[in-house]
């Protein structure tokens, strides 16, 4: 599904240049629950950045699926990018302007979804997260764990094969953040790839399988389960 | 999708209603003013231009060489029609034209009109709709012929063909019929007089003029149908030059040249060119609207962009999930040109209405001039109103969707990024907003000064105490001295056949062999102290003296001057090649054309009381008004039949005074909306950059840094800003009010360093009330607040 081999990432300013991924060789496979873990400052996130088709590595080769995407061009990452790969962040990332429903639709806008479809497919993941009777609100109007529901519902309302959690439960308690990590692994186990940025071990435990990175380089790799395709 | 678009946007809106009501309404105001500059510019455009046969009517004038100076004046000899019409086959019609004024009395209903007298020719040249009687009434001599609007005042109805109305002029009283009523020309033409008759009775009532006299002249209007002929007409016409300078050795011309109908107007007001027909508006009357309305467009376009910008910051988050979830950046683009094409488009909904009150408001300063909107006849207006309305989506929607949508989602959404503050484009737009609302509050005040200036100005004469009237005959100026002398506010009386300001004529005299023209005037006894006319050198003329009436004349200081005379007095002129004048007295400088004209020199003739047509009063100024109604209620004992045609003196002083309070009041309207506008962007970007530098104040502050410190900190930028805008605002207003001033009058108060210095402090004094607010509460802030969010 996921193929790394050698990922680079620096970063340069005018005088200084900062190695953010140093060599990095990772496969993840179609159905599995990765959670990446590590310092801060260690390079998750622009992994997962990389991984989310956000951004291009300075060198080495990423296949996504049968696509070398390491060279692409913005315009051909947001094409692969919609429909393919949902997002889950730390701080939810709502459009304060738009309601739960209007969200959640907005993937599959871009999709170019039929208007009925698109309103079938918004109400099934609502329903199933429980948030249906949120549909008209604002993001404000909800609390961390709802807004957080409603990011889940917008991630996999494209059915995409791919999830990138970052910190998903960072900004939520304990309970709320349970029943996020339940969803996660619920849609994982339903099929769908998750790959999860934390700092938290027990979010961690959810995983497959959980990668170390330190200073940019997996460090260890440590296979909780055998995961079987 | 594009109802997503509209969701967002008007939420949008709804959250920054403040930013946005001030730029739909800033936007509204400058569609507006483009509205009334539009059609006003209209006005102009179509002066004559519903006269169907305009393109092939052409003015016979006449050009003249004097001085090297080459001039047109729009006049031509009287006999000159009768030969056209009898000689030039290729002419079709021909009209010989002349205005003046008539009291028409039906009843007790008496009232003053318009009266032109004029060939049968005219209606079927020019293009007039009648609603009552035929055009050809105007072939019977006893027949006039009158607008609806006269003929409701005289008669109640425009019914009223066949009806018989009493032409009064002085004492004698003429039967005529009314042979047509016809609509009222519109404003934007030429022909603005209210009643028509037969050319030939123009003889009648001017006796001194003859119908094969070529020392006389008119207007003339001929009607060519071949262009290709026109050429050859214009040949034909030089034959008769000879005719004229045979008997016009004061005014010999060079040729007749036929002078297009079409845009004859515009050049008359221009050029200004002698012309008795109503001319269209003056350049600057036609250009300041459509700069102030491009001024104000520009500072709300800017104002725009920077409030998209800054409210844009707001919405990062918002355009790094559209990137995440898989827009591309020209859907970004469109979102956001979209959006402001979206308020730019409310703006003209607003701009439409408030262009509607912005039309009365001009239309109330101007007495001629009334404009009406007209959107769905006018496809062009339609064509510029969209053009207006994409260009300003275009120039304040680009930067901001160009700029924001090139971010890169990643570091939106981690919050690395921050935008706003000022750059070189906001700074530059923020300059220029500056500069021109420097431009608007400079131009009020120098014409509130230049106001001042003039009403004060010393004409050489006091025009704020006189009131003249006008009778036919010495026993009729007895007449009415014996009655108004009476009252005891009346300061003096003098009698005259002209006056300043009233009537004259303009004549070649020469000294040695020095030639020039100057403008005479005939005055009896008591004029000079009845005017407040200031005797420098010399004396007074000495009543019924014979050989002052014969060869004294009094000159002013700019004649003597204009021939280079040291001691004026007792220096010889010769008048009409023949008549030999000398200078008894010199009179201080005489405004002869009001403020609007380069003076003329004057000399005074003395005449004795049977030449007397002028009663002149003088009075205490704020007593003249009393003294009018005095004057006029004696009129109508002494002359029943006839309307009181008494006038103050100052009419010319307060239209000059009308027109300065008209572009003060222009833009002072412009340079408060200037003002508010520049005063929020400069308030959006001020935020923005307190935003910005939040983290610098609170670690300043920590380490010691004073309010004083701080406020420089945020200000120093603003400052900078604005003085390089006050710069370029006081550069550019020192040219641009000269050349408006210039353009209207030929004397008058250049901007000075105290308007500038007064207008830069309004705009700082705004600007810090602006902002003060801001500032000082991001200077006292505790640092704590920011420094724990960092």
């Amino acid at each position: 599904m996921i193929k790394l081999k050698n990922l680079e990432k620096v970063y340069t300013t005018e005088e200084v240049e900062t190695t953010a991924l140093n060599n990095i060789n990772l496969d993840i496979k179609e159905g599995e629950f990765v959670a990446i873990m590590g310092p801060s400052g260690c390079g998750k996130s622009t992994l997962l950045n990389i991984l989310g088709l956000l951004d291009n590595p300075s060198g080495g080769e990423y296949h996504f699926g049968e696509h070398e995407v390491a060279k692409y061009s913005e315009r051909q990452r947001a094409q692969l990018r919609k429909g393919s790969i949902g997002f889950v962040f730390q701080s939810f990332n709502l459009i304060d302007e738009l309601t739960v429903f209007e969200n959640v639709e907005l993937p599959l806008l871009y999709m170019k979804v039929p208007a009925s479809e698109r309103k079938q497919r918004v109400e099934e993941v609502l329903e199933r997260m429980n948030i249906m009777h949120r549909r008209n609100h604002f993001p404000q109007q909800l609390s961390g764990g709802q807004q957080q529901r409603v990011a889940i519902s917008r991630a996999i309302v494209a059915k995409p094969k791919v999830i990138l959690a970052d910190e998903p439960t960072g900004n939520l308690d304990s309970a709320n953040g349970e029943e996020v990590m339940k969803l996660l692994s619920q849609l994982n186990e339903e099929g769908t790839t998750i790959v999860m940025v934390t700092h938290s071990p027990y979010d961690a435990n959810y995983a497959h399988r959980i990668i170390n990175l330190f200073d940019g380089k997996v460090v260890t790799e440590n296979i909780k389960e055998q995961f079987h395709i | 999708m594009i109802q997503n678009f509209l969701r967002i946007t008007i939420r949008n809106m709804m959250k920054n209603k403040l930013f946005i009501f001030i730029n739909v309404f800033g936007m509204g105001i400058a569609i507006a003013c483009c509205i009334v500059a539009y059609f006003n510019w209209e006005f102009d455009a179509r002066f004559n231009t519903h006269h169907v046969n305009a393109p092939t009517i052409y003015r016979v004038s006449s050009i003249r060489e004097f001085q090297k100076q080459t001039t047109l004046y729009g006049h031509a000899p009287i006999p000159l029609g009768a030969a056209i019409r009898q000689n030039m086959p290729d002419v079709k019609h021909v009209t010989r034209l002349w205005w003046s004024y008539s009291d028409f009395k039906v009843d007790d209903n008496i009232f003053r009109a318009g009266l032109a007298y004029a060939d049968p020719d005219l209606f079927d040249m020019f293009t007039f709709e009648f609603i009552n009687g035929s055009p050809a009434a105007l072939k019977d001599k006893s027949k006039v012929v009158l607008s609806d609007e006269m003929a409701i005042k005289l008669f109640g109805s425009t019914d009223v063909v066949g009806k018989m109305l009493t032409q009064v002029d002085g004492a004698i009283l003429k039967e005529k019929e009314v042979g047509g009523v016809f609509k009222k020309q519109p404003a934007g033409s030429s022909f603005a007089e209210d009643s028509y008759t037969h050319f030939d009775n123009f003889f009648d009532d001017v006796k001194e003029v003859t119908e094969n006299d070529w020392k006389n002249r008119d207007m003339l209007f001929v009607q060519i149908e071949d262009p290709s002929r026109v050429e050859a007409v214009q040949k034909q016409l030089q034959t008769f030059v000879e005719n004229n300078n045979k008997v016009r050795e004061d005014f010999v011309i060079k040729e007749f040249v036929l002078d297009p109908f079409v845009g004859m107007a515009q050049r008359d007001e221009n050029l200004d060119t002698w012309s008795r027909l109503r001319p269209s508006s003056p350049k600057a009357a036609v250009i300041s609207p459509i700069m102030m309305a491009l001024l104000t467009l520009l500072i709300a376009c800017f104002n725009m962009t920077n409030t998209a910008i800054a409210i844009s910051s707001r919405r990062l988050k918002e355009i790094g999930i559209r990137k995440v979830m898989g827009s591309v950046r020209s859907q970004l683009i469109i979102q956001f040109i979209g959006e402001t094409m979206f308020v730019c488009f409310v703006a003209l909904i607003v701009g439409l209405f408030l262009g509607e009150v912005l039309l009365l408001s001009w239309n109330a300063l101007w007495t001629e001039m009334k404009l009406t909107s007209h959107y769905l006849d006018n496809p062009s207006f339609i064509i510029f109103l969209g053009s207006v309305l994409f260009f300003t989506g275009l120039v304040a929607g680009s930067y901001p969707a160009f700029y924001i949508s090139n971010f890169e989602p990643v570091s939106i959404l981690k919050g690395k990024l921050k935008f706003g503050g000022t750059n070189y484009f906001t700074r530059t737009l923020l300059a220029l907003q500056y500069a021109i609302s420097l431009v608007a509050i400079i131009f009020a005040i120098a014409f509130y000064a230049n106001s001042k200036y003039q009403y004060n100005f010393d004409l050489g004469f006091n025009e704020k105490s006189v009131i003249i009237a006008y009778v036919s005959n010495q026993g009729e100026f007895d007449t009415y001295r014996n009655a108004i002398q009476q009252n005891k506010d009346i300061v003096s009386i003098a009698g005259s056949k002209h006056s300043i300001f009233s009537s004259g004529y303009n004549d070649p005299i020469k000294h040695e062999s020095k030639q020039m023209e100057t403008d005479i005037i005939e005055v009896g006894d008591g004029y000079l102290n009845t005017m407040s006319m200031h005797l420098v050198e010399g004396r007074d003329f000495i009543k019924d003296s014979e050989s002052d009436k014969k060869e004294s004349v009094i000159v002013t200081e700019k004649l003597a001057k204009d021939f280079g005379w040291d001691k004026p007095l007792g220096k010889e002129i010769i008048w009409m090649d023949t008549v030999k004048l000398y200078v008894i007295g010199v009179v201080k400088d005489v405004y002869t054309n009001g403020l609007w004209d380069k003076m003329d020199p004057l000399m005074l003739r003395y005449i004795g009381p049977e030449q007397y047509t002028h009663v002149i009063v003088s009075g205490p100024t704020d007593k003249l008004v009393s003294i009018n109604k005095a004057m006029e209620a004696q009129w109508k004992q002494v002359f029943p039949n006839r309307i009181y045609n008494g006038r103050f003196l100052d009419e010319n002083t307060v239209e000059a005074r009308e027109v300065n309070d008209n572009i003060v009041k222009m833009f002072a309207f412009l340079g408060i909306v200037a003002l508010m506008l520049s005063g929020t962007g400069l308030y959006t970007l001020v935020s923005l950059n307190i935003i910005k530098k939040m983290k610098e104040i609170g670690i300043r502050k920590v380490l010691g840094a004073s309010v004083s410190n701080i406020t420089r900190i945020i200000n120093a930028e603003f400052v900078i800003i604005l003085v390089i805008a006050s710069a370029l605002g006081s550069w550019l207003s020192y040219y641009a009010v000269d050349w408006l001033m210039d353009s209207i009058w030929d004397y008058y108060l250049p901007m000075s360093n105290v308007t500038v210095a007064v207008s830069v402090f309004i705009l700082f004094f705004i600007s810090a009330v602006a902002i003060g607010y801001k500032v000082l509460g991001a200077a006292t802030m505790n640092p704590v607040n920011t420094l724990r969010v960092e």
